[in-house]
């Protein structure tokens, strides 16, 4: 089986696309990427946009296929028990769409928050790479690599906080209150936020969520030039991560800094606070998930399970699960 | 002659009505087929509608007790079934008491090699009885069908390391293809399968997959081939374009047997046990 008949197979009618393709002179994936919209549109009598779709999943196959970690995820999926746990590979490279949703939310978090804690300082050497590191198998030492990351994130921004006390001689800063009460719009806080649509909502003023709650989504997506259906779902995810983690209501305080740090090579749990008091004077992006300690006030209700998961992991959404053509 | 073999340990993974559709579909593009149904559970000829009288059967012939041409029925579609029931159970166990008895269709096979352009035999549900041991001992190919899913890729693995194991022990020389079937393109996990599985067997899977298809469970209990009850279906599609690599295979295979004609089958196994 070639991959062109996987293809057809995978997204289109099988066989029958298969022949028409083959009777075209199309017999590879990159004829068929290269073949223009119109004339493919025509042949296989769709209208534009699945074949569109039909040439991206094409694309995404080939590159695939191509994939150099193919072992890797059939030694995964040969072995069912393991592949409960696909984030063994701590993998950041991006993967196909499908791959990548086999990362479990909470992980994808901490990296995000790693990344996005340090956007302008080189890292130190093996700690706060981004360079692809992919994992060779071996879970415990995976889960430690991204412990050891987000920890160092964590130590930083305390040795950060810090020094900014001891100038400020303890009293808190507007710009970190801010912070907090006003977190800021970043690549993949929400899903879908990526990081041009981060700069195309802060050229028309939305720089945090707050600020993007606040405005009506079809003036914005018209001034962003987004697409309203995503601004719409930006909204909704907002509402929600606002509604699952809502601020705390007695004043804030910073933690006390004389609590011990974790030695480097000490095994912490994400689930405590080194620091002993959970979600405050933290930075929220930096908790995972599970840390958070406030239950939601007023959940809004949440996609389902099987749609939200389906979303994520191809970013095409449900309707696109039975490819172009269904 | 070409004789595949639809095999795989795993029940329910769609061998049976793989079997009988091809053979119909093989029919329609002018091949002379024979199906032999090598599984005691006889699904496959109850899937042809053939009821059984006072006629002879797959088992008689594995016991000598009947020639070919005396069990085999002309089934819709334009196949010839070689039938079974349950009394093919038995053959385990006389198995025992007969010299050879893991050759005995290959040596009656090749009798009729100039009789049929392609033999499907829809093997039991395992790999280490006499019946399966016959199946792969006269085929030409052994076709694995796979489920595309739970457990697929694992179970394809398994059994095509199996495969490879009886072919070395008993030095066949059967080549193995892959087919994938019960593809259901709105799941997620099935297509997934279906990537791993082309990425572990490549050019060892059949281009088609048979897809999942309501009318395939009813054409069963029809007693008929898909392509004679409802043609312009997309199953039917699907094992058209199956039989057209099946054709191709066969056509390749004469042209090798042309090129060096091959001791028969019942030869070289009977030397290699002798």
């Amino acid at each position: 089986m070639d991959a062109l008949a996987l293809l057809c197979t995978l997204h289109a009618d099988g066989p029958s696309t298969l022949r028409i393709l083959r009777q075209s002179g199309c017999d590879s994936l990159d004829a068929l990427t290269t073949l223009e919209i119109d004339r493919l549109a025509q042949l296989l009598d769709q209208t534009p946009a699945s074949t569109r779709r039909f040439q991206r999943e094409a694309r995404n196959l080939r590159a695939r296929l191509g994939d150099d970690r193919t072992d890797e995820l059939l030694e995964r999926e040969e072995a069912p028990a393991a592949s409960v746990n696909l984030a063994a590979t701590g993998a950041t490279r991006p993967l196909p769409p499908a791959v990548r949703s086999e990362e479990p939310r909470a992980v994808r978090e901490q990296e995000t928050a790693v990344q996005q804690e340090e956007p302008t300082q080189s890292p130190p050497a093996g700690t706060l790479t981004t360079e692809p590191v992919i994992g060779a198998g071996d879970l415990a030492s995976n889960e430690r690599t991204i412990l050891d990351r987000v920890l160092t994130a964590w130590r930083e921004h305390d040795d950060a906080e810090q020094t900014s006390q001891s100038v400020d001689d303890g009293a808190e800063s507007d710009e970190a209150v801010m912070q907090i009460t006003r977190p800021a719009l970043r690549p993949g806080s929400l899903d879908g936020l990526t990081e041009e649509c981060c700069r195309r909502l802060a050229q028309v003023g939305v720089d945090s969520i707050a600020e993007l709650l606040e405005r009506d989504p079809l003036e914005l997506a018209q001034a962003a030039d987004l697409h309203l259906t995503l601004v719409q779902r930006l909204q909704f995810l907002a509402r929600r991560d606002q509604a699952e983690r809502p601020l705390p209501e007695e004043p804030l305080s910073r933690p006390e800094p004389a609590a011990p740090a974790a030695a480097p090579n000490e095994k912490i749990s994400l689930a405590e606070n080194p620091l002993g008091e959970a979600g405050v004077g933290w930075d929220f992006e930096l908790l995972p998930r599970s840390v958070t300690t406030h239950a939601p006030s007023s959940p809004l209700p949440r996609d389902s399970a099987a749609s939200r998961g389906e979303a994520a992991a191809t970013s095409e959404g449900p309707a696109d699960a039975a490819g172009p053509f269904a | 002659m070409q004789v595949l073999a639809l095999v795989n340990q795993k029940g329910g993974c769609g061998k049976t009505t793989a079997a009988v559709n091809l053979a119909g579909a093989l029919a329609q593009r002018g091949e002379r087929v024979l199906l032999v149904d090598l599984d005691p559970q006889a699904h496959a000829t109850l899937a042809l509608g053939w009821a059984r009288g006072e006629t002879r059967e797959l088992f008689d012939v594995l016991q000598s007790a009947a020639a070919l041409e005396e069990a085999t029925y002309a089934a819709p579609g334009g196949i010839a079934l070689l039938p079974a029931t349950l009394k093919l159970a038995e053959f385990e166990e006389t198995a025992a008491r007969t010299l050879h008895a893991e050759t005995v269709l290959a040596t009656t096979l090749d009798a009729a090699r100039s009789s049929y352009d392609v033999v499907l035999l829809d093997c039991p549900p395992r790999v280490d009885g006499v019946l399966a041991a016959n199946a792969l001992g006269a085929c030409d190919v052994a076709v694995l069908v796979v489920e595309t899913g739970a457990f697929a890729l694992q179970g394809a693995v398994q059994a095509r390391k199996l495969l490879d194991e009886v072919r070395a022990d008993r030095r066949l020389t059967f080549g193995v293809r892959v087919l994938g079937t019960l593809f259901d393109r709105r799941t997620r996990f099935a297509r997934e399968v279906l990537i791993a599985l082309q990425a572990r067997f490549g050019q060892e899977m059949f281009e088609t997959v048979l897809r999942s298809s309501v009318r395939l469970r009813e054409v069963a209990a029809l007693g008929a081939p898909v392509q004679v009850v409802d043609p312009g279906c997309r199953a039917a599609s699907d094992f058209s374009a199956l039989a057209a690599e099946v054709s191709a295979l066969i056509r390749a295979h004469e042209k090798v047997a042309a090129g060096a004609p091959r001791l028969a089958r019942s030869q070289t196994a009977g030397a290699q046990e002798a």
